[in-house]
């Protein structure tokens, strides 16, 4: 099996990588390092993975057969995206394209990694894949959100088109080590602030929600996902919501710290609720998130504390 | 520096040319740049390319 992972050195696509090698795969990693690191890679070297500073929105060739090519290359936190808004909306257009096409060459299978964020600031919860969501294309969120929805699209019309064979899937707010610290997301604050006995800042009064993914629970459903025959989208997240004021709280717990809470006022177009329905995941794919949050948490905890110590 | 199955996988993201490998860069001969390897990690980057001659020798 040879695979080709675009954003295999960020958060998400290093921990994909290396559940690929576990499984005997040989890896092509493709990053520009625009937010990814070789921190998260550095582990992975060995004759079965080859990582390449590439920026996928242009030209991509690999020699050789490919069986998957996983599009996972983009900014995915809110600052990041706003600090690169453009390169944001040219990844998820020009750079989905490269890699669809790369696939078509290929005859690989395409995976998309699209976003609870096609949903917006949703109008009916949980989200279901039927839901056409709700985005505000000129809001500040939108580079991400409507990068995301065109990906979603061209993935599709490849598909209906050219027959390729495609899988997208729709990832909730994930979490664990390799997270970066100043990725501006609730969970690396919170215990970055936790850890060093800061005050803990929560924005507007707490009572948004959201749901959380342990990593490894998201590769394993992705890895069900490649193995479906599943075209359509399939959200993957952890259904049990908590609100952000709920997380602080746990997190300032879990890690021991006697942080005090802050309130700050809440950013423009930032979803009030978000809960994925995982019936089309269970149905199809047998899948279910294991790790329970506090769990977790309590392993990106020790990671964080690991990374500031060193 | 670069393994053999790497090189094999590498072209130039500028003009898709067939590169030249040396010990601390790759080499496009065709558009005539030169790209940095740096820790052992090909930067296929356009803009980090720096512009590359022929050896005087090989002019004519």
């Amino acid at each position: 099996m040879r695979v080709l992972v675009t954003g295999g050195a960020g958060f998400l696509g290093s921990h994909l990588c290396e559940s690929l090698l576990d499984r005997g795969a040989e890896v092509v990693c493709l990053d520009n390092l625009s937010t990814g690191h070789t921190d998260n890679i550095d582990h992975l070297r060995s004759e079965r993975f080859h990582f390449i500073k590439h920026d996928v929105t242009n030209y991509i060739y690999v020699a050789g057969p490919l069986d998957y090519v996983l599009h996972f290359a983009s900014p995915a936190s809110p600052v990041d995206y706003q600090q690169l808004p453009i390169p944001t909306l040219k990844v998820g257009a020009l750079g989905t394209h490269k890699a669809l096409g790369l696939a078509k060459t290929k005859r690989a299978r395409f995976l998309l990694a699209s976003t609870s964020e096609v949903y917006g600031d949703p109008l009916v919860h949980p989200q279901r894949e039927d839901y056409w969501g709700n985005v505000n294309p000129v809001g500040p969120r939108g580079v991400y959100d409507e990068a995301k929805r065109f990906a979603e699209a061209m993935t599709m019309a490849y598909h209906r088109y050219h027959g390729l064979d495609t899988r997208i899937v729709r990832i909730f707010n994930t979490f664990g080590p390799r997270m970066r610290r100043d990725d501006g997301r609730a969970i690396p604050n919170f215990i970055h602030q936790a850890l060093r006995g800061e005050p803990v800042t929560v924005y507007g009064d707490g009572s948004q929600t959201r749901s959380f993914t342990y990593v490894s629970d998201l590769v394993d459903g992705i890895w069900r996902l490649m193995q479906s025959a599943v075209h359509d989208p399939v959200n993957l997240g952890n259904p049990q919501e908590m609100t952000l004021l709920e997380l602080a709280k746990r997190i300032i717990r879990l890690s021991g710290s006697a942080s005090p809470i802050v309130f700050h006022p809440l950013p423009v177009d930032d979803p009030k609720i978000r809960q994925p329905d995982i019936g089309r995941a269970r149905t199809l794919l047998g899948w279910e998130p294991r790790v329970d949050v506090d769990e977790g948490l309590r392993r990106t905890i020790e990671w964080f504390r690991g990374i500031q110590e060193r | 520096m670069i393994d053999e199955e790497l090189k094999a996988i590498l072209v130039c993201p500028a003009c898709k040319g067939d590169l030249l490998f040396e010990e601390s860069r790759i080499i496009c001969p065709a558009c005539r740049k030169a790209y940095p390897i740096r820790d052992g990690i090909p930067v296929m980057l356009v803009g980090e390319a720096t512009e590359w001659s022929p050896p005087a020798a090989q002019r004519t």
